[in-house]
């Protein structure tokens, strides 16, 4: 009893607090807060929200003080440069707008109505990306009209299209997907049919399936505007619009894939993708192209041990958000036709897989049985810089200079560095007015710079002029004459295009890659830098002389001095080194020679092969690469080895030390102070360094000038190099789209 | 026991001792002595109906008047390692009461298309069955992982 008591004494202060408050604190209702209750406090509250940073990290340059506006979203003020859209002034302020017909590389449409936002004093929400911000304008974006406007746009575009996210490539990277999630109803009205449209055939690169096309014709914008294709277009009025090609007809562009990332639904996707894998269980590597010599940053999708696509990425100075179908459809042959084993070939002229230790031993006791004169190594187009280092030490330590790279043509002159680059930059050449083409077809040799120049061209009507064989362009053209006598004309000044030239304010000249292999390269370039000279090319503030280059090894190998010629070496070599070098003619390589590839495909040159080492693919290796422009750009491993494969450096660097001649490198980081002794520009990843020597100090060649025309360098833009001849998505290309 | 004796002695007359000796150790009659499981079928079999005899020569027999849940029983044709898994699946049901049918009116139902020949279980006998996980290296159908396709040199 007297425990009793005592608890209760204990409990009394609390007894005592229940009753003296009828609602105590720790009671709490559930209902919401205080403030909604009172409506007229909510709307004070949310007057003040914290200040937001600009989508995406959007900057603006106003170049201008005079011509900066002010305008009001959601009631900040943002100044915006004059003739930005309210969409963009949004953007700026950090609001983000859904969209599906706005891109902000295409012209505006405005069809899609999704970009409603609600403006004061007008009577009805505007379609913010057609609308220019006026100043003192005030743009209200998350007002109940806009929000309601929203939804209505929302519910008509889901309208019409199938509800098959689960069997859509796109699921999961949808605009449409994730803009219903966001600003979409919660529920459907729709109870009647839905409309369905039949699928198109554009080719064996893009799949489509129409019926979930929402008609923002941002691919016939692309067609039209960055590809230059008058391909794609827009049919019927009303429900029957659809997207197509006028008459039953393929997508013949080499930017075609861009069309799968730039269509918000599932309308466009990729063919060769279709039902492989769905995006989140990719692991993205963000690493660069090899298959021209743009280097465009791409970003490589894999699952597991497999690539399953390749995405562009943003890189304005290069590739912007684009990339060729090449290289995105170029990863199936990643995974056809791999070497994987070291192979010997035997006395009955059969390969045979051994092991590492028994190739490199075949090999080391081969190089000391030549003369080292003998000795030659030719890189291939898709070696990077620290391999071609290992092999031109390797070699010269084994006392021989014919060291060399495909595609560099005979004696290559690596002297001076913009002889061999891009200088204008390839963001550069937007501000050139007038092009010189000579013997380069950028279509078919660099898609990306192509690219550039039509924009440039549609952007400021530049005159292009081309001397070479006919080839098609998708801008307008001068096709000035095929071979080296329109080059004199012009160099003389008794050519009409010398007044254009002469005219224009910044003019630029792009010699091809191929005319390195002519014997008469020198007197070209000659009379190219006459032409340079006489039109005001080079000034202290523009560099209009550029050299295209056609493969992403070339710059590199140049740099780091591989410059012997192949064609000459190739005569007299006993004991031949091939780093992946399969466009390199061995009919004149003499019987008895013995042939060493190293290489990750079984391409031309692995038939002549006496030892196959094996090594990794572009995507399987950390390794430097220099682009047309000469800027260095790193690669990064997507996706373990092949099979028994090594990086290439690393086999060299082996062959070296059972050769007894061992290369002073053991890691990556070590081979690459060892490039920075060589060229150092090789490490100033995504600089371009500006040249500081200028052509004029090129020593005269007086040589003749033979006046056969100029050569086309791609035959066939879809199968360039030993991953896109094992493609068999290219190959389909090849037969399809160009009927070869 | 006396249709019993008559039996055996009918049998000695048609075959002989010698033949009867044979007889005996064929139908395990000389097992029984030291398996009693054997020796307690045999005992069962006196005056029950043989129902069915299957394609393994498993014989069935039934007698209405023992304890019920007791009345079907099987002799195996393997006298020495018997064991319940040679029992055929169409005589399964009838020897379990699950159906009055027997094997032989079942045999009909087996699935002409994808019905397999009954294989007794071989576990331990070493022809046992073991399960292979789809990745293991003894699968038969193992799955390749190899998501790249080698050159190969024949082709030169």
């Amino acid at each position: 009893m007297g425990f009793l008591l005592r608890s209760l004494r204990c409990s009394k202060p609390l007894f005592r607090s229940y009753l003296s408050h009828p609602f105590p604190a720790h009671f709490r209702w559930i209902s919401s807060s205080s403030a909604l209750l009172r409506p007229e406090s909510s709307v004070a509250l949310a007057a003040d929200p914290p200040p937001r940073t600009p989508v995406a990290g959007a900057r603006v340059h106003i170049p201008n003080p005079d011509d900066a506006i002010e305008v009001f979203v959601d009631g900040y003020p943002v100044k915006i440069p004059k003739g930005l859209t309210v969409l963009q002034a949004c953007e700026v302020a950090g609001v983000d707008i859904p969209r599906f017909c706005y891109h902000s590389r295409l012209s505006i449409a405005g069809n899609c109505r999704m970009c409603l936002v609600e403006v004061e004093k007008s009577p009805k929400p505007v379609a913010s990306c057609a609308m220019p911000a006026l100043p003192g304008m005030k743009i209200k974006t998350s007002t109940p009209v806009a929000k309601k406007a929203r939804e209505g746009v929302m519910e008509f575009l889901l309208m019409n299209h199938p509800l098959d996210c689960p069997i859509c490539d796109q699921g999961g990277e949808c605009d449409l997907q994730d803009q219903s999630m966001a600003f979409g109803a919660d529920r459907g009205r729709f109870t009647e049919m839905k409309r369905s449209v039949v699928d198109k055939n554009l080719g064996p690169l893009v799949k489509t399936v129409m019926t979930r096309c929402i008609q923002c014709t941002r691919c016939v914008r692309f067609a039209t505007e960055v590809a230059g294709v008058q391909d794609l277009g827009m049919l019927g009025r009303g429900s029957g619009e659809e997207i197509g090609t006028y008459v039953e007809k393929l997508m013949t562009s080499e930017l075609s894939g861009n069309v799968i990332d730039i269509c918000p639904v599932g309308a466009l996707t990729s063919k060769p993708f279709a039902f492989k894998a769905r995006n989140w269980e990719l692991k993205g590597t963000e690493t660069i192209d090899v298959t021209d010599a743009v280097g465009s940053n791409i970003r490589i999708d894999s699952r597991g041990p497999e690539v399953m696509r390749i995405l562009p990425r943003l890189n304005e100075e290069i590739n912007e958000e684009w990339i060729s179908d090449k290289t995105r459809f170029c990863y199936d042959g990643l995974k056809r036709q791999r070497l994987n084993d070291p192979m010997i070939r035997g006395p009955d002229g059969r390969f045979k897989a051994v092991s590492w230790r028994d190739a490199l031993a075949v090999v080391a006791e081969v190089a000391h049985q030549v003369k080292p004169e003998e000795i030659v190594g030719i890189a291939g187009q898709l070696s990077d810089a620290e391999s071609m280092m290992a092999l031109k030490d390797f070699l010269n330590k084994m006392g021989s200079e014919n060291v060399s790279c495909e595609g560099n043509g005979i004696s290559p002159n690596a002297d001076l560095r913009p002889t061999y680059l891009l200088n204008t930059n390839i963001s550069g050449l937007e501000k050139a007015d007038a092009f010189l083409l000579v013997g380069t077809q950028p279509r078919l040799e660099a898609p990306m710079i192509n690219a550039r120049i039509r924009k440039t061209v549609r952007a400021t009507q530049a005159k292009v002029a081309y001397i070479g064989p006919p080839s098609d362009f998708n801008y307008d053209h001068q096709h000035l004459g095929t071979g080296p006598k329109t080059l004199l004309d012009i160099a003389e000044g008794r050519h009409p295009f010398c007044s254009t030239l002469l005219s224009a304010k910044n003019p630029a000249i792009i010699v091809g890659a191929k005319i390195f292999e002519r014997k008469d390269k020198d007197a070209i370039f000659s009379a190219v830098e006459t032409i340079a000279k006489l039109h005001k090319v080079i000034r202290a503030d523009w560099n209009g002389l550029n050299v295209l280059l056609l493969n992403a090894a070339q710059a590199a190998a140049l740099d780091l001095g591989l410059v012997s010629s192949p064609s000459e070496s190739i005569r007299s070599a006993k004991f031949l080194y091939l780093m992946g070098a399969d466009d390199v003619n061995l009919e004149k390589l003499p019987d008895d020679a013995f042939v060493v590839y190293q290489g990750h495909h079984g391409d031309k040159s692995v038939y002549r092969a006496n030892v196959i080492l094996p090594s990794s693919a572009f995507s399987e290796k950390e390794g430097t690469y220099e682009n047309a422009e000469g800027c260095s750009q790193w690669t990064v491993p997507a996706v373990p080895t092949v099979g028994d494969a090594r990086d290439d450096w690393k086999i060299i660097r082996a062959v070296s030390e059972v050769a007894g001649v061992r290369l002073p490198y053991d890691n990556l980081e070590a081979v690459r102070a060892r490039i920075r002794m060589v060229a150092p520009n090789l490490l100033h990843v995504d600089e371009r360094e500006s040249s500081t020597v200028s052509v004029d100090m090129k020593p005269d060649f007086q040589h003749q000038m033979s006046l056969e025309p100029f050569e086309a360098a791609v035959e066939n833009f879809y199968m360039t190099n030993s991953i896109t001849r094992a493609s068999k998505i290219m190959a389909q290309c090849s037969s399809m789209l160009l009927k070869k | 026991m006396v249709s019993v004796v008559r039996g055996l002695l009918k049998v000695v007359n048609e075959k002989g001792v010698g033949g009867f000796i044979k007889h005996l150790r064929e139908e395990g009659y000389t097992k029984c002595l030291l398996d009693g499981n054997l020796l307690q079928t045999k005992l069962h079999n006196i005056g029950a109906t043989l129902v069915g005899v299957d394609k393994f020569g498993n014989q069935y027999y039934e007698k209405l008047d023992v304890q019920y849940g007791r009345h079907r029983w099987v002799e195996y044709a393997e006298k020495g390692r018997y064991n319940a898994s040679q029992v055929p699946p169409e005589w399964h049901g009838w020897l379990h009461y699950v159906t009055d049918h027997t094997g032989d009116e079942l045999l009909m139902l087996k699935p002409k298309r994808y019905g397999v020949e009954h294989r007794e279980n071989f576990s331990g006998e070493g022809d046992a069955y073991i399960y292979h996980s789809k990745g293991h290296a003894l699968n038969p159908g193992q799955r390749d992982w190899t998501r790249y396709q080698p050159w190969q040199p024949a082709k030169s």
